[in-house]
């Protein structure tokens, strides 16, 4: 990637959940080298995370990004229900789960 | 006046505005523009929640037009200052936008005014001499986005850095001078809602105009560059200015389709695929692109200028949120609010519509001393005073409403709200953002259409439009009231909690609900169809209203109703009028004067439209009586009531507990048949006709204008109009028919 942007990269290199989404999906294979991603949606309460891919609607996406989510960003889920509240850079989005479903993130420890 | 220490210029010299020293290389300062006298054309810009609107009043103060950007429904707001030199700068307030790519109405309309490109021929708009850009301090990350992407315009740039003083308070310290430089734009801290800052906000924005244009601060991988550069060209060919091309070529990565003032570029969108796939084969994500290089961008930008203290504990935002969103709580003081909002505009108005309503009787009664007897003083007197009051009755509802509305919106609630009921109107396919005006529509229809305009998506505003009408407002009451206290016994129900008449007004209300919301749902399925749009919301954080904002947006709001909607209610005023008015009956002089209006009403165009519809209205058991009321009720439906009062020749009609007027309507029988005229089933009839209904030319005039003006918004009022009406007949006729198939006749 572009050495422009190294201070947005993540420490490990998350190309590889673009090119293996159907890895992105499985959250449970605890492989020890790779990465481990999930979907947004699948994170509870309190947890922290990077967004690693995006996928929903064109517009929804530049929305999205313009708002500030993209790939990249840390998020903290601060509660979950019919839509997901988060925090990203330092603001406040209700998400439903039409959105964070197709975010791919990469959970954090926190 | 003291703002918190943002480290600009020597200590204690209060607010100050710097801008940046010309770097290297840049354009020379502008000359003048040729017509000095000419106004300084401002564009005020930013994402919503900054305080935006805020500062655009504290600018411009009284001195504002509220109107619509020509061919959309997007609102706008124009003011203007003058200058210590006495030259008069003009600001336009452009809706929120939390970047340059046109997602919805508003956001479209605020790049066609910043490019100086309408989408359309009726949309010549000129190119700002100078952005003023809001900028919340507290959120400087996400703000600068939509900075960056202005800086690259070619127009000179000043940075309001609003809310400096939350920021502050939030452990934020922003180095001025440090971001003037990162910028290369003027920077003013300011704190709209106390007016710190704004005049040193005028000064700068007279000296920016001055000053060469901002730039690009950063740059783009070479491989990027070389792929943009075919887009670039394709624009600069269109007439873009070179710089405005270059923002253009990568914020096209993301967008999907180019908006409607990039039509005339030709063959752009196969040029911007191109340009996609040259960007992927070099390694490179196109569509996130342009947010990787603004963002990285502005992660420097924030490193050198912002220093953040960590926050002590939860925010007081976290803290109400914690509450207002809480599972059990939080759709109970929902319900809490919205029943206040609700009674509020139901109770509290009341006292000032009565004494509109004694002040426009009074001013008819004088006016009709004043003039001769004739054709004349009845067309001023029950024509035009008594027409265009009737409209102004509405108006304490109107600004009560729209003050409620006003103080959810401003104090951060609105999206809290919108929030909690998204689960539910999307089952009908509805924004949560729907659920507002469609309350409203209990007090009345007028206000809740206009508050519809909160719905950011078009398809979902007009659904919105299309049923608010449905939810029973308070003029359907007097008419409940009159038919159930003089059909529906007061007999126990539920142990005596209630009595039957109150649940039969209960269903009224509940059979209009579920109705719209019924209807919502057959709309965004059929007419407007569109994907449920998931859910997208910002929670700003809360804050106190401010009343000088409150007063301004109150005022605007309440005249821009009396000036629209007034004038088609004068001319529909009018027509009525002359309907009940001629063919002149020359009726015995002898005869009581109720008896003579009786004989008028009956002989006129009104009356023979009565007639005329009686074989339509037979099947709903209604006689010629009661089809003239309703014919007189399309104007206004509570002209029902007062209509039965003069066909019944009961003097004082007016109230709904006439107790004469309800006697008479128990003992009236049918000049045909010579049976009873009204029964229980009858009564139960008219208020489903009355509940479905659209007899109210305010809301018919205000769809037209809030469905997009004219043809469309007729065609859109029209719709309404007939569906309703059809509606109304289908179910009176069902409630009757089926009625009488029961036995219960």
């Amino acid at each position: 990637m572009l050495s422009l942007f190294s201070r947005r990269k993540p420490s490990r290199d998350h190309s590889l959940a673009a090119v293996a989404p159907e890895r992105a999906a499985d959250s449970t294979s605890a492989g020890s080298e790779a990465p481990r991603t999930c979907a947004l949606a699948a994170c509870g309460a309190g947890a922290r995370a990077t967004i690693v891919e995006m996928r929903c609607g064109d517009s929804e996406a530049c929305r999205l990004r313009a708002l500030g989510l993209c790939e990249g960003a840390h998020v903290n889920v601060v509660e979950t229900r019919h839509a997901m509240l988060l925090d990203v850079r330092g603001t406040r989005l209700a998400l439903g789960r039409a959105i964070t479903a197709g975010i791919t993130v990469q959970p954090l420890a926190s | 006046m003291s703002l918190p220490p943002v480290t600009a210029g020597p200590p204690g010299s209060g607010p100050v505005a710097l801008s940046p020293a010309p770097h290297a290389g840049a354009t020379a300062p502008r000359a003048p523009r040729a017509d000095a006298s000419a106004p300084l054309r401002v564009a005020l810009v930013g994402n919503p929640n900054t305080g935006k609107s805020t500062l655009f009043n504290a600018l411009t103060g009284l001195r504002q037009k509220v109107g619509n950007f020509a061919g959309v429904t997007v609102e706008r707001h124009e003011g203007s200052f003058r200058l210590a030199d006495g030259r008069r700068v003009s600001v336009l307030d452009l809706p929120g936008s939390y970047s340059l790519s046109a997602g919805s109405p508003d956001e479209a309309v605020a790049l066609e005014v910043l490019l100086g490109r309408g989408g359309d021929a009726r949309r010549s708009v000129a190119r700002p001499d100078v952005i003023v850009v809001v900028a919340d301090a507290q959120h400087l990350e996400r703000n600068l986005f939509l900075a960056s992407q202005l800086l690259e315009l070619g127009v000179p740039v000043v940075v309001a850095l609003n809310q400096i003083d939350m920021a502050a308070r939030a452990g934020i310290t922003v180095d001025v001078p440090e971001l003037v430089d990162a910028l290369g734009a003027t920077v003013v801290p300011t704190v709209a809602k106390r007016g710190q800052g704004v005049d040193a906000l005028r000064r700068a924005i007279a000296r920016a105009a001055t000053l060469p244009p901002a730039e690009r601060r950063f740059t783009l991988p070479a491989a990027a560059d070389r792929a943009l550069a075919p887009v670039q060209e394709a624009l600069v060919h269109a007439g873009f200015a070179p710089s405005a091309a270059r923002l253009e070529a990568l914020r096209l990565l993301g967008v999907a389709h180019p908006e409607s003032h990039l039509a005339d570029v030709a063959g752009l969108a196969a040029l911007v695929e191109r340009a996609r796939a040259s960007l992927r084969e070099g390694g490179l994500a196109p569509d996130r692109l342009e947010a990787d290089v603004r963002y990285a961008w502005i992660g420097g930008v924030l490193g050198r200028c912002v220093t953040r203290r960590a926050p002590a504990g939860r925010s007081a935002s976290d803290r109400i949120d914690a509450v207002v969103l809480h599972r059990v709580w939080g759709p109970v003081i929902f319900v809490a609010l919205m029943a206040l909002v609700f009674q509020g505009i139901f109770t509290w108005a009341t006292p000032l519509m009565d004494a509109i309503e004694g002040a426009v009787a009074s001013l008819g009664a004088g006016v009709a001393a004043a003039l001769p007897d004739g054709d004349l003083e009845s067309l001023v007197v029950d024509g035009v005073i008594a027409g265009v009051g009737s409209v102004l009755v509405f108006l304490p509802q109107i600004a009560l409403l729209f003050l409620f509305i006003g103080v959810l919106e401003d104090s951060g609630y609105m999206a809290r709200a919108a929030f909690l009921m998204d689960g539910l109107m999307r089952r009908v396919g509805l924004h949560g953002k729907s659920f507002i005006p469609m309350l409203s529509g209990y007090a009345c229809a007028v206000p809740g259409i206009m508050a519809a305009r909160t719905v950011e998506n078009d398809k979902d505003r007009l659904a919105t439009i299309m049923v608010v009408p449905l939810m029973s407002c308070s003029a359907r009451l007097p008419i409940y009231a009159l038919l159930i206290g003089a059909f529906v016994p007061p007999a126990a129900v539920l142990g005596g909690a209630l009595t039957l008449q109150g649940v039969t007004m209960l269903g009224m209300y509940f059979l209009g609900t579920v109705t719209a919301l019924a209807v919502a749902a057959l709309f965004k399925r059929t007419l407007l169809r569109g994907p449920v749009r998931p859910m997208i919301l910002e929670l700003p954080a809360y804050r106190w209203p401010s009343a000088r904002n409150l007063a301004i947006s109150v005022t605007g709001r309440a005249k821009l109703f009396l000036r629209r909607a007034g004038t088609v209610i004068l001319a529909l005023s009018v027509v009525l009028w002359a309907l009940a008015t001629f063919p002149k009956h020359a009726a015995d002089p002898t005869l009581p004067e109720a008896v003579r209006q009786e004989q008028q009403l009956e002989r006129s165009f009104l009356g023979r439209i009565g007639h005329a519809m009686e074989p339509a209205v037979r099947p709903l058991g209604y006689d010629w009586k009661i089809g003239v009321s309703i014919a007189a009720s399309f104007a206004a439906r509570e002209v029902f009531v007062s209509t039965m009062g003069t066909i019944y020749g009961v003097a004082d009609a007016e109230g709904a507990g006439s107790r004469a007027l309800t006697e008479r309507l128990r003992t009236e029988r049918d000049a045909r048949t010579g049976a009873l005229a009204y029964s229980p089933l009858v009564a139960v009839g008219l208020m489903v006709f009355y509940v479905y209904a659209l007899m109210c030319m305010s809301t018919v005039a205000v769809t037209v204008r809030e469905a997009g003006g004219g043809r469309v918004g007729w065609t859109w009022a029209g719709i309404q109009f007939a569906y309703m009406l059809a509606l109304a007949y289908g179910a009176a006729f069902v409630v009757y028919q089926g009625g009488r198939l029961l036995g219960l006749g």
